[in-house]
């Protein structure tokens, strides 16, 4: 499986990132920033998206906005074979939701179940 | 090569993004105005061609349907953007918006590809790959 991690810094990127490697899971995780991350969705076509530091609130930091934009983007522009996820700081209610810090295996679960409740959806 | 299409109802989103892998395009998808406008700033030249419909919002916050592909047309012809239309509106009452269409390609030199009665994304994307492939020739 090939896993995008979008982040608000390198920095963040690669720590996440530097979880993965230490799985037993046959992943290949390529992390960007905000910035590119639409540039890199669509050239690097992964099996599934993590958008992290994803919040709502009328307040929204510039980091923040742009993770729900670039949340919302990947979101419609995805193809059906592809999941695409959020993380971040504050308990949201959403099934593709993940509320950090997370675990490796909780993401890959997350991905799992969303990755079949979409071919669910699509079988309908 | 990435197309960006400007589409508010999911079904027929699902279809434009089948249509456009089909022919060989990368989709990337707004259902506004304002995401449409925000996305091609942001993918800048990595977009080698839009295919719009014409009756969607202008953002989220003001969600009455006008003929905001108007705008994604001019802005298209304007960045020398290839741009093909692709809607449901009947052949027979839509002079307001074919007559500002061919009269935008009149002028501008542009060949825009019109899809009218309904939304034949696979004819739209079809259109559109020819003009991309057009305008690379003319280069």
């Amino acid at each position: 499986m090939k896993l995008l991690i979008v982040t608000s810094s390198d920095y963040w990127a690669e720590s996440l990132a530097r979880k993965f490697t230490e799985t037993e899971e046959d992943i290949l995780v390529i992390s960007t920033t905000n910035e590119d991350a639409l540039s890199v969705f669509l050239v690097e076509e992964p099996d599934a998206v993590l958008v992290s530091e994803y919040y709502e609130d009328n307040k929204l930091t510039s980091d923040s906005k742009q993770a729900s934009e670039l949340f919302k983007d990947m979101k419609l522009s995805a193809s059906v074979e592809q999941v695409v996820v959020r993380s971040g700081f504050l308990p949201l209610p959403y099934n593709d939701y993940l509320e950090l810090p997370l675990l490796p295996e909780d993401l890959l679960e997350l991905i799992n179940r969303n990755r079949k409740e979409e071919n669910e959806d699509t079988d309908h | 090569m990435i197309v960006l299409i400007v589409e508010d109802l999911p079904k027929e989103q699902e279809k434009a993004k089948k249509a456009a892998r089909a022919v060989g395009f990368k989709p990337v998808v707004a259902g506004t105005r304002a995401d449409a406008e925000r996305i091609a700033k942001k993918l800048k030249r990595q977009i080698c061609g839009i295919a719009t419909d014409i009756h969607f919002a202008d953002s989220e916050s003001h969600k009455t349907n006008n003929p905001n592909g108007l705008s994604v047309v001019a802005q298209a012809v304007k960045g020398n953007i290839p741009v093909s239309v692709c809607t449901d509106i009947n052949h027979h009452f839509c002079h307001y918006i074919t007559d500002v269409l061919n009269l935008i390609s009149e002028l501008s030199g542009y060949q825009i590809p019109i899809t009218l009665d309904s939304k034949d994304w696979e004819k739209a994307m079809k259109d559109l790959k020819t003009v991309i492939e057009t305008m690379e020739e003319q280069k």
